[in-house]
């Protein structure tokens, strides 16, 4: 203990000859921390607290990103009671072209442009390649004597009409209606499933609404980009706005802005309130001009952790950087309790710093240790909180144990201004105390049985009831295209990836209700399967069957007037094998837009995306329990949420463990006692047990970020209960009383700051340390006390044993 | 009198001629245009006389040549027309079918008007058509037309109008669309349409009614 006394009289006594040097480099860190900081750039996106260990949580983030319709623009035109649909079609063709690149790469406002009979051309063309087996065994329905005759009268009919005139070359490439095989195939790309297509726009099934799909190439977590993108959209539909239509739009970006947006003002908000509380609570307290020195050190730190965080990670999450006010009320409790116990002692000297400095540095190393637990944390944005923090720490250790004794120097014992009069203030009846308190850990343990978890990130984003109801609209309007699972099938070729497809959708097509699957398979088999369905083709329309049947449709057809080759083109159809389907024909038979949305490729893989619904009975057929199919990975949102949920549920256990251990490990190092140990640990008990039951009780859900704000709360009671115990057991004077005051009501200060915030993640933080700090506070300042002091009756010879 | 007969009377047939996504006279012939003076006195004479117009109503009878048939395909029926932009057109026999268009809603029908539903009239190239010209005439928007087809007006000798499709898409399909009058102008004698493919439908409308009130059931 000798040498530990001798190194800080040593470093102070070095510091006090070269005083310059040591502001110089004080000077210099700061200078520096600055300069790193003019070239901040926040991170507001969730993804930071997303798993980033966990291969599986990786993997289904990654996939469920590449869902359609995620990353693109959607625009809604809403007629108002007296707009006609083709206003809402003239706006929809004015804005269409004009949503242009720096923001977005291409935009729709309807199906690409075709004729019909081009896609029905190609659907007869490729019907031999698309056909399965049983689709060609249902052909023979249309080929029957009756069937002929039928559709034969109904050309006729069709013939004298205008709308029948144009089909004339239909009518002689398919009389028997063949193509219908083909286009119910077209059926399964269709994911809007209130989505109708009229006058070559997307128009919704009540014909009230007309949508634009915008593609972008700007990042969704690109909150610069996104607030450039939102504003472009917005000031184009407010440019273009038509009287009596409504336009709004939806996209990943204008969450991305709101949430930036938000804790952009949070952040002001935050660090505003919490810097001038803290001043104000050390000015009120102090009542020296010195306390300036002592407020230097939290906001000094602040700037040192923020740039730390930059150095080593590249990046910082705008909720670290909203840690600062935490870190503020946390790191102004060491110089607070370097102040006052350097008054205590009169001048400034090495001894006084070396004494101080068992408390602080152990309260300071007792903080980091419990932080230090979130590094195991699966989480990013939790490792950079700990880094934060644990920097912090360090770097106000070093302020107030280095740099701020000589700040102080020229301080007399005894400016002692600060009227706490109070304490003459009877002490409170121990057992009452003790009984109230019990009566309040039962009450909170009862209602912490309550507390529920929620793992889903939306909770804890920012959406503003703008958003929200703009996505409701949407989702009634157009039919729930943003929350569906994603089956995932991977190759290393496309034709790989489309087998695979292939076979996943075969596995769920007779388990999923017709019409919930939406799969690009029908309409794009793979090449082996394309091979087999014209050879079947082949098979089946056979020189005898195909002369059959032109003689029956000759012979039915001459009956009716038609010539006998009226339909020669049919016929000659037949004979033919048939194309190959490829991604390029479909593309030019104007289903481009469609089919590229459902492939990807990327990183050396193709993949090809099958929606389905995101229920429980889909996620059943296909786990891996149920057989699954090897090769697709079936993505589903719910069960994301639920990992996530499950991920935190085991973190928040684990950690609590161990900072709890961690924390004892360190009481126990320092008391050596196994009662003092239990009474330091009372705050942190009872502040979690408050902070539980208050949660249980009002329903609030527990998160991801409120993992953090328990370990806060373990940390800030541990010093607390330091302090206190220190206090009630060791006589520590009334100015160290006061620091425990001061300290306590800082971190309370700082903490309480997020409260103020808007984000649903800060604003977490902030109630859950807030309610863990209202229980620790009054658990230090009178339950510690009531259990550590002896009874005042019990004889003086006890009482000090 | 009879000026101001054939001011009404002949944009009525005009629009009845824009019925049709294409028009042919029924032999292909060269029609010498009688040049830009009269092609302007014409088409002022016909928005002079279509300002007058809200509603037109006629009998037809088709008769349709197809490749696909032995025998010309005959049908009659009716037609009306109410400014702005509300059509029927309607066969009575020998197949009871037919549409209408009225502003934004279609609807179509065959067998019985009860039983139609609605339609994309993009996916109808013919029936788009048709109800753009159709309206273009009530309009009198011949910059409109012009931008789509080339007309040529006939001789006095040779009474007619001839409207070429100007688009590629439609092109495709119609050669071109041709109405013919009476030597005195005083009657339409028939609309011809001529397709890409040969086929050809001719039209005679009889018993037109112009400005006559139209029950709203129609539309």
């Amino acid at each position: 203990m000798a040498s530990y006394a001798r190194f800080f009289v040593s470093l102070f006594d070095l510091f006090s000859r070269h005083r310059i040097l040591l502001y110089s480099l004080t000077c210099a860190i700061l200078l520096m921390s600055v300069l790193t900081l003019k070239k901040i750039t926040l991170h507001e996106d969730i993804r930071p607290m997303l798993p980033d260990r966990d291969p599986e949580v990786t993997a289904d983030f990654f996939l469920l990103q590449k869902t359609p319709f995620l990353q693109r623009v959607l625009i809604n035109l809403e007629l108002g009671p007296e707009a006609h649909l083709s206003d809402a079609l003239l706006m929809a063709d004015r804005i269409t072209p004009a949503l242009t690149p720096p923001y977005f790469s291409r935009a729709i406002s309807g199906p690409q442009t075709f004729n019909s009979g081009e896609l029905y051309s190609w659907v007869m063309t490729s019907l031999p390649s698309l056909a399965s087996i049983e689709d060609i065994k249902n052909m023979e329905r249309f080929t029957t004597s009756p069937g002929v005759k039928k559709r034969l009268f109904d050309i006729y009919q069709r013939l004298q009409s205008p709308e029948g005139w144009a089909m004339k070359p239909l009518f002689q490439q398919d009389p028997l209606g063949f193509s219908a095989i083909g286009l119910e195939k077209l059926h399964s790309l269709n994911f809007l499933k209130r989505m109708k297509v009229e006058n070559n726009h997307f128009i919704s099934a009540d014909g009230r609404n007309v949508l634009i799909i915008a593609e972008t190439a700007i990042p969704m977590t690109d909150s610069k980009g996104a607030r450039e993108l939102v504003n472009y959209t917005q000031d184009l539909l407010n440019k273009n706005l038509s009287k009596g239509i409504k336009a709004s739009f939806l996209s990943g970006h204008a969450y991305t802005l709101a949430n930036a947006e938000t804790i952009q003002r949070d952040l002001l908000v935050i660090l505003t309130c919490a810097s001038i509380a803290i001043l104000l609570l050390l000015l009120l307290f102090m009542r020296n001009w010195r306390a300036f020195f002592v407020y230097l050190v939290p906001t000094s730190v602040v700037c040192v952790a923020t740039a730390a965080t930059l150095w080593t990670y590249g990046t910082i999450s705008a909720v670290t950087v909203a840690f600062g006010s935490v870190l503020m009320g946390i790191s102004d409790d060491y110089p607070i309790f370097t102040y006052f116990s350097l008054r205590h002692r009169g001048p400034v000297s090495g001894e006084g710093i070396s004494a101080v400095s068992i408390p602080v540095l152990f309260s300071g190393v007792t903080t980091m240790a419990t932080f230090s637990v979130l590094f195991f944390s699966g989480l990013p944005g939790q490792r950079q909180i700990a880094y934060f923090s644990i920097v912090g720490i360090i770097a106000s250790l070093a302020f107030s144990l280095l740099v701020l004794p000589h700040l102080l120097r020229g301080m007399k014992k005894g400016e002692d201004p600060l009227p706490i009069e109070a304490r003459k203030a009877r002490r409170p009846d121990r057992f009452l105390v003790i009984a109230i308190w019990g009566i309040i850990i039962a009450l909170s343990i009862w209602q912490s049985t309550r507390i529920s978890f929620n793992g889903d990130m939306r909770a804890v984003s920012r959406v503003p009831a703008s958003i929200r109801n703009t996505e409701q609209f949407l989702k009634e309007t157009w039919g729930n295209f943003r929350e569906t699972g994603v089956a995932v099938s991977e190759g290393a070729s496309i034709e790989e990836a489309l087998e695979q497809n292939e076979r996943f959708y075969e596995h769920i097509k007779s388990k999923i209700a017709p019409g919930q699957i939406v799969s690009i398979s029908p309409i794009l088999p793979s090449a082996k399967t394309q091979r087999t369905n014209r050879e079947q083709w082949s098979v089946f329309w056979t020189d005898e069957r195909t002369d059959r049947l032109r003689n029956l449709i000759v012979r039915e057809g001459d009956k009716m007037g038609f010539t006998p080759d009226a339909f020669a083109p049919f016929f000659n159809r037949l004979k033919e094998k048939g194309n190959v389907v490829t991604l390029d024909g479909l593309r030019k038979a104007g289903l481009g837009d469609i089919v590229d949305s459902f492939i990807s490729h990327e990183g050396g893989a193709y993949r090809v995306l099958t929606l389905l619904p995101d229920s429980p009975e889909v996620e059943a057929l296909l786990s891996v329990s149920n057989g699954g199919v090897a090769g697709t990975r079936f993505v589903s949102p719910r069960r994301f949420n639920r990992t996530i949920s499950k991920f935190m549920t085991r973190s928040f256990v684990e950690f609590i463990l161990m900072a709890s251990l961690v924390m004892t490990a360190f009481l126990v190092l320092l008391f050596r006692n196994v009662k003092k140990v239990i009474c330091a640990l009372v705050p942190v008990a009872t502040g979690l047990c408050f902070m539980f039951g208050v949660m249980g009780f009002a329903g609030i859900e527990f998160n991801v970020f409120n993992i953090v704000a328990t370990i806060l709360v373990i940390g800030l009671g541990a010093d607390l209960g330091i302090f206190m115990v220190s206090r009630a057991s060791e006589g520590v004077d009334r100015n160290t009383a006061r620091a425990v005051v001061l300290s306590g009501l800082t971190s309370l200060v700082g903490l309480g700051a997020l409260m103020l915030a808007r984000h649903p993640s800060l604003h977490s933080i902030g109630i859950t340390v807030f309610l863990g700090m209202c229980g620790a506070i009054p658990a230090a300042v009178l339950v510690v006390p009531a259990l550590i002091h002896p009874p005042r009756n019990r004889p003086q010879s006890e009482q000090t044993e | 009198m009879k000026n101001r007969f054939m001011r009404r009377f002949i944009p009525a047939v005009a629009m009845l001629m824009a019925l049709f996504p294409g028009f042919l006279a029924a032999q292909e012939r060269e029609t010498a245009s009688v040049g830009e003076d009269r092609k302007l006195e014409v088409l002022a004479s016909f928005a002079k006389g279509a300002s007058t117009i809200k509603t037109i109503s006629s009998d037809f009878l088709q008769e349709r040549r197809t490749s696909m048939l032995k025998e010309p395909l005959l049908a009659t029926g009716r037609f009306f027309f109410e400014k702005p932009e509300r059509l029927r057109w309607e066969f009575t026999k020998p197949v009871p079918s037919g549409f209408i268009i009225n502003a934004e809603r279609t609807k179509r029908w065959r067998d019985h008007p009860k039983q139609s539903q609605s339609f994309d009239i993009e996916k109808e190239p013919a029936l788009k058509a048709i109800a753009g010209q159709v309206f273009a005439w009530a309009r009198a928007d011949f910059t409109w037309i012009e931008n789509n087809y080339q007309i040529l007006i006939g001789s006095e000798d040779q009474p007619t109008i001839t409207l070429t499709p100007r688009s590629p898409e439609e092109r495709k399909y119609i050669r071109h669309m041709a109405l013919s009058f009476s030597l005195d102008l005083a009657s339409i004698q028939s609309v011809e349409i001529l397709e890409r493919s040969g086929d050809s439908t001719r039209i005679r409308f009889v018993n037109i009614v112009l400005n006559a009130p139209l029950p709203e059931s129609l539309f």
